[in-house]
């Protein structure tokens, strides 16, 4: 029996007259990568946005790991371990990049006013503990060596991997991405896919906005295609190829090029 | 008792003062980036506060003022702290909900105004223009010291205080809690997404900041033992900037040199010098050009200030590479 982890029921947004999501509907299976495609202005940022709370949901329903999320604000998404990242990387520029991933992890006790000002060993010692998980992440995604820098001074590439080890830093139950491997090289594109089956394996629901559909193909269970703010097709990605709607939509010339190689 | 210790002493006490001034806006503005145009306003809350609390009965003077209950000074402080922050509250829980931050200065310079209006304008508050005065020195109807010796006594008060707030003021920018409101500063809305709630982070930075603001404020009506509206006039808001920024933002030691430089050398030791007689008004509009000509140059060619923020390390166990280095 599947066990959706993220259920997204007739889901609607509109930006004044434009309809960005129009009546969206779909599952997301726990421990799958599923990915979200669509042509330019499809609505799949809005969507992650409004899942993400980051847009608040008024017009249908998101239920995440079985609690109603439409409309809440996105910090309470994100302390139920629902974790977006962000289509242009958006590090703390002034926080290390050790920091980045400190600041993320969820229930510190540190953070309360009283152990602030009365009991501070507490949130020495829970950074400890975090600072050695943290340290164990930025070795993982290669970023070890810049710890102490200052994540503003990072490059491009570094700055996707900080955002994914941030996110995972935040112990999700759901990593939502929106274009993971947006603008990076392809040698860091195989890498970044090797960490996010490394998550999955873990037990950890991705659903990813993504247009490099090789790394889609290669990567993810289910494809869930939108198209002018609907969902147009879902399937495993070989199987939308011969869609006749999701090739006009979306992948046309890639559907040549790919059944060409 | 010779002119210069005095004189000497004074600045220290003003010193001390402005420190935990500049401390508090930096929690606010510094650390946690909520541009409180508006600070000076906690201070007097606090001023006016801790000295009708200190106060006998208003009609045993010939001022009119609320309350007058004859409590002792640090009972009157600590109740300063609470209602400035209670007001911060207040105006933090509007303003900072929704609003932008060019939007949220312009509602803290306007919330500014209308409260020093309110108070220099309605005489039964806190005895309006004429200020209020006659706040007795705190201790001294158990110490009984002369001024001089007194004020050498309020050098160690107020040091006492400083360093504690100073204290305080360390470990919240050292904390987990403090890297939160630093991570709302740099994107507010990542901080949310990673289950941040800033209103309420920043609320909790702003009634930190306005405790401090007012605190400075008791410290200051009980040192001179009197306050008028003139004293806190809304462009001293920048003034605490202008050492906040050319001290350095979010940096504790930042803001003490900030502190000195800027409120003590350049405003309060530059009151003793001569005055034009032709135009009295001229040394003061000249020590407001030079401040601002100074923020002006800082943020140029040093916009991080004299001290900039420390750059957080880990200096505990790093990872034990027992398994050789990862290929990347």
């Amino acid at each position: 029996m599947p066990d959706s982890v993220l259920a997204i029921d007739h889901v609607s947004h509109s930006f004044g007259g434009l309809k960005a999501v129009d009546d969206c509907s779909f599952t997301v299976e726990r421990g799958t990568i599923t990915a979200l495609i669509g042509p330019n202005g499809a609505g799949k940022t809005t969507l992650v946005n409004l899942v993400s709370g980051a847009i608040a949901c008024r017009k249908g329903s998101i239920v995440f790991d079985g609690h109603a999320i439409s409309g809440r604000p996105s910090y309470q998404i994100a302390q139920r371990r629902l974790i977006r990242s962000f289509q242009i990387s958006r590090e703390l520029g002034s926080l290390t990049v050790l920091e980045n991933l400190l600041v993320v992890v969820p229930d510190q006790r540190g953070e309360s006013l009283f152990n602030t000002f009365f009991r501070p060993k507490i949130g020495r010692e829970e950074t400890r503990i975090n600072v050695a998980k943290a340290l164990g992440v930025l070795e993982t995604f290669s970023l070890y060596a810049q710890r102490d820098e200052y994540a503003k001074n990072l490059s491009g590439g570094q700055k996707r991997l900080l955002e994914l080890a941030r996110a995972v830093m935040a112990k999700p139950k759901l990593l939502l991405l929106d274009e993971p491997m947006a603008s990076i090289n392809p040698a860091l594109v195989a890498q970044i896919s090797l960490h996010l089956r490394e998550l999955r394996d873990r037990g950890i629901t991705l659903l990813m906005v993504e247009h490099n559909l090789e790394a889609v193909d290669e990567l993810c269970d289910d494809v869930v295609v939108m198209a002018e703010g609907r969902v147009l097709a879902r399937g495993r990605l070989s199987d939308l190829r011969r869609n006749e709607q999701v090739v006009r939509a979306y992948l046309g010339g890639m559907l040549v090029n790919s059944s060409a190689s | 008792m010779d002119q210069l210790g005095y004189y000497l002493a004074t600045l220290v006490v003003y010193f001390f003062i402005y420190n935990i001034l500049v401390w508090g806006l930096n929690i606010q503005f510094g650390v946690a980036g909520i541009l409180d145009f508006t600070y000076i306003t906690f201070f007097a809350i606090g001023a006016y506060t801790a000295g009708v609390l200190t106060n006998g009965p208003a009609s045993a003077t010939n001022q009119h003022y609320i309350l007058g209950l004859n409590w002792p000074f640090l009972v009157a402080m600590c109740v300063a702290a609470g209602v400035s922050a209670l007001a911060g509250l207040a105006l933090g829980g509007v303003a900072l909900r929704r609003l932008r931050s060019d939007y949220l200065a312009i509602v803290m310079v306007s919330v500014g105004t209308i409260v020093f209006d309110l108070i220099a304008n309605n005489p039964n508050l806190f005895n309006g223009n004429d200020g209020l005065g006659g706040v007795p020195s705190p201790f001294n109807d158990l110490l009984q010291l002369d001024p001089n010796t007194y004020l050498y006594f309020f050098v160690a008060f107020s040091a006492v205080i400083m360093v504690a707030l100073g204290l305080l003021a360390h470990r919240l920018t050292s904390s987990p809690l403090g890297r939160s409101m630093r991570a709302i500063r740099e994107d507010l809305e990542v901080a949310e997404a990673f289950g941040k709630n800033s209103t309420r982070i920043r609320l909790i930075a702003m009634m930190i900041g306005c405790a401090y603001a007012a605190i400075g404020g008791a410290l200051l009506i009980a040192f001179i033992s009197a306050i008028s509206p003139s004293g806190w006039l809304p462009p001293e808001t920048f003034v605490i900037f202008a050492a906040l920024l050319i001290g350095g933002r979010a940096n504790n030691l930042g803001a003490v040199i900030g502190a000195l430089l800027i409120p003590v050398v350049f405003v309060e030791a530059t009151r003793f010098l001569p005055k034009w007689p032709s135009n009295p008004e001229l040394g003061a509009a000249l020590r407001n050009m030079a401040i601002g000509g100074l923020i002006i140059v800082t943020l140029w060619f040093r916009p991080q200030g004299l001290f900039p923020e420390r750059r957080w390390r880990w200096k505990g166990p790093l990872l034990a590479r027992t398994h050789g280095s990862p290929d990347a």
